[in-house]
């Protein structure tokens, strides 16, 4: 009774969907904001604010589609400002599941950032920080592009860290990307032809039908995307399409033996691409032909020891 | 005398053509209206105008483009339709660029200069055009979401909308000026003017715009851009000003992500070539976004870059 008396008491004065969450057992994820003592110097500037579900397309009006193609469940939003008027806005994203925690960050996060030492991942860019932990995404902002925010980002980040209590390690896709000469920051893991659209907007429809994917660069100047699909029937189905896309006027020197594919597209950058049971591996950037063999190869193997889903 | 007789040619024209009828306010006839003919044949289609001074940016671009006489008449109402989407920065229009305009319609003469928008007032103020608005004398009018504060607009010649549902408040001016901040979209992979004017039809038609179960696959996402070169048959800008001065180039339209900052403030009519204009700002086609291509085949514009006449400067 006291206990249940303690939590209406804590509830009292959160967003209706955090008294809900409350209510159901559910952990409230204003409890996952800092304490004041936390902040080095910000206050609370207006309203928490909780967006759940398809709500989201109220807070990221016209941008939400990409967060529901990785799996969103919800966000909690809280501003803050501190005696010079420097304002930050922190986001807390609830995914749906680690992968999709995973998939967003990687989708967010720059490709020059520093990288920190906090949750299962993050990275501090010029005005704003993502970290990764379990189910959640945490992003925080400096609304002014101020210069000193940045120790107010890591004192919140830092808070929100500590009460984030799961983790969790990237997924075993990102296994089949060599590690060799990889850029860190260009890893990004995908959900669905949206984010891969993003990344290589021609590649969207061999994408479509993904269970996932991954890509990374390298500093050869190759990219390598990985697209795991839920059967061999899919898979096959999305070569067939591959090889359609590649025979497009707007690509030339379509060569397909057995398994694999190589074609050029517009830019001269050479595609080589190859089926491997579930998967289609792509390689697209400055490669010649036996490196892209080898390369292939490697990804080919790597994918063969991955722990098998099902 | 001009004026008057063009706008009854225009009544005309938009009779034959269903859309005064549709619209059924003095919105459209007067976007349309101004008269092109009478402009210097040296008139750029765009003027793009770069410079550290954001405000002086927007008043020379105006001024390239034939002056703000041109779009603003003596004594009209004028709508201004801002980007305040989210407080990032990069994300929203600067408020440098609205100063300018609503110092330019005052300077025409403008009986009334109205920010219009169903996002919430706590983004005009996070995003500092509130305060623009208050001292330079412009009004915020701003409506809740609610559908009865959206009127039905037909869209004769849409092929994924028929029918838009645009801000009743929006509709009472006389003057409509389009003021996006061009950036990443993560949809759409771009945004500029056309995608703007989803901000003056309702949260529940946008909704549309996305089929439903979206999937995110290449047919949901055709959908969705040609809805919004649907949308644009039906609501011409008068002016098109754009804030390219500092945008995000990835997360869009949310952000934060990596931001540029060409510092140049794009004002024109032709949306495609302007859309196309400020894609490739950040090495993108317009050829290469579906919404440009759809939109050209309305014959909104003209996506060519080679074929449009640009006039750039620095300040």
């Amino acid at each position: 009774m006291a206990l249940a008396a303690l939590l209406f008491l804590c509830s009292f004065g959160l967003p209706s969907g955090e008294q809900a969450a409350t209510q159901t057992g559910q952990r409230p994820l204003s409890g996952l904001l800092p304490i004041p003592s936390e902040l080095g110097g910000w206050t609370n500037d207006g309203d928490l604010q909780l967006f759940e579900g398809e709500d989201l397309f109220i807070y990221i009006d016209g941008g939400a589609e990409i967060y529901l193609e990785y799996g969103f469940a919800r966000v909690i939003v809280q501003d803050y400002r501190n005696e010079a008027g420097i304002r930050l806005s922190l986001e807390i994203f609830e995914m749906q599941s680690p992968e999709s925690a995973y998939g967003m960050y990687t989708f967010k996060r720059s490709p020059r950032g520093e990288t920190l030492v906090i949750g299962d991942e993050g990275q501090l860019a010029d005005y704003y920080l993502n970290l990764r932990k379990g189910r959640y995404l945490v992003t925080i902002t400096s609304l002014d592009l101020a210069e000193t925010a940045g120790v107010g980002l890591l004192a919140i980040a830092r808070a929100v860290d500590k009460r984030i209590e799961e983790t969790a390690a990237g997924p075993d896709l990102i296994g089949a990307l060599p590690e060799e000469g990889l850029l860190t920051p260009s890893l990004k893991f995908f959900r669905g032809p949206l984010g891969v659209s993003n990344s290589e907007p021609v590649l969207a429809g061999v994408a479509a039908g993904i269970e996932n994917g991954v890509r990374g660069d390298y500093g050869s100047g190759r990219t390598v995307y990985v697209f795991s699909y839920p059967d061999g029937s899919i898979s096959r189905q999305k070569w067939a399409e591959a090889k359609a896309l590649f025979s497009e006027s707007k690509f030339s020197d379509l060569a397909v033996s057995g398994p694999v594919m190589s074609a050029r597209d517009e830019k001269g950058r050479s595609i080589f691409a190859r089926l491997e049971g579930n998967f289609i591996i792509v390689m697209i950037g400055r490669i010649n032909l036996p490196e892209a063999g080898a390369e292939l190869d490697r990804v080919a193997a790597k994918l063969r020891s991955l722990p098998r889903r099902r | 005398m001009r004026r008057a007789m063009e706008r009854r040619e225009f009544l005309k024209k938009g009779l034959q053509a269903g859309w005064t009828a549709a619209v059924g306010g003095p919105l459209l006839r007067e976007f349309i209206s101004m008269p092109l003919a009478a402009l210097a044949k040296d008139v750029p289609d765009v003027a793009v105008v770069w410079g550290d001074d954001y405000t002086k940016n927007a008043l020379k671009a105006v001024e390239l483009v034939g002056g703000i006489g041109r779009f603003v008449p003596k004594n009209s109402r004028v709508a201004i339709l801002a980007n305040v989407q989210s407080s990032h920065p990069g994300t929203f229009t600067s408020p440098a660029v609205l100063r300018a305009a609503v110092q330019l319609c005052r300077q025409a003469g403008a009986k009334e200069i109205n920010l219009v928008s169903w996002q919430a007032l706590k983004n005009w103020e996070s995003t500092g055009l509130a305060k623009v608005a208050e001292e330079e004398g412009a009004s915020l009018k701003l409506v809740e979401r609610d559908e009865a504060n959206f009127r039905p607009v037909p869209v004769p010649s849409g092929k994924s909308l028929s029918e838009a549902r645009i801000l009743n408040i929006f509709l009472e001016h006389d003057v409509f000026i389009n003021m996006p901040v061009t950036k990443d979209h993560a949809g759409n992979k771009f945004t500029g003017t056309m995608k703007n004017l989803m901000g003056i039809n309702s949260p529940a038609s946008n909704r549309t715009f996305h089929k439903e179960n979206w999937q995110t696959d290449s047919a949901a996402i055709g959908h969705l851009d040609q809805a919004i070169a649907d949308l644009n048959t039906v609501v011409k800008p008068a002016l098109n000003l754009v804030d390219a001065t500092e945008f995000i180039t990835t997360n869009g339209p949310f952000g934060p992500g990596e931001i540029i900052k060409p510092k140049k403030v794009v004002a024109g009519t032709d949306r495609v070539a302007i859309d196309a204009y400020c894609a490739a700002l950040w090495g993108l086609k317009g050829e290469d976004i579906i919404m440009i291509r759809r939109a050209r085949e309305h014959g909104l514009g003209q996506p060519d870059l080679k074929k449009v006449k640009i006039k750039e400067m620095s300040i």
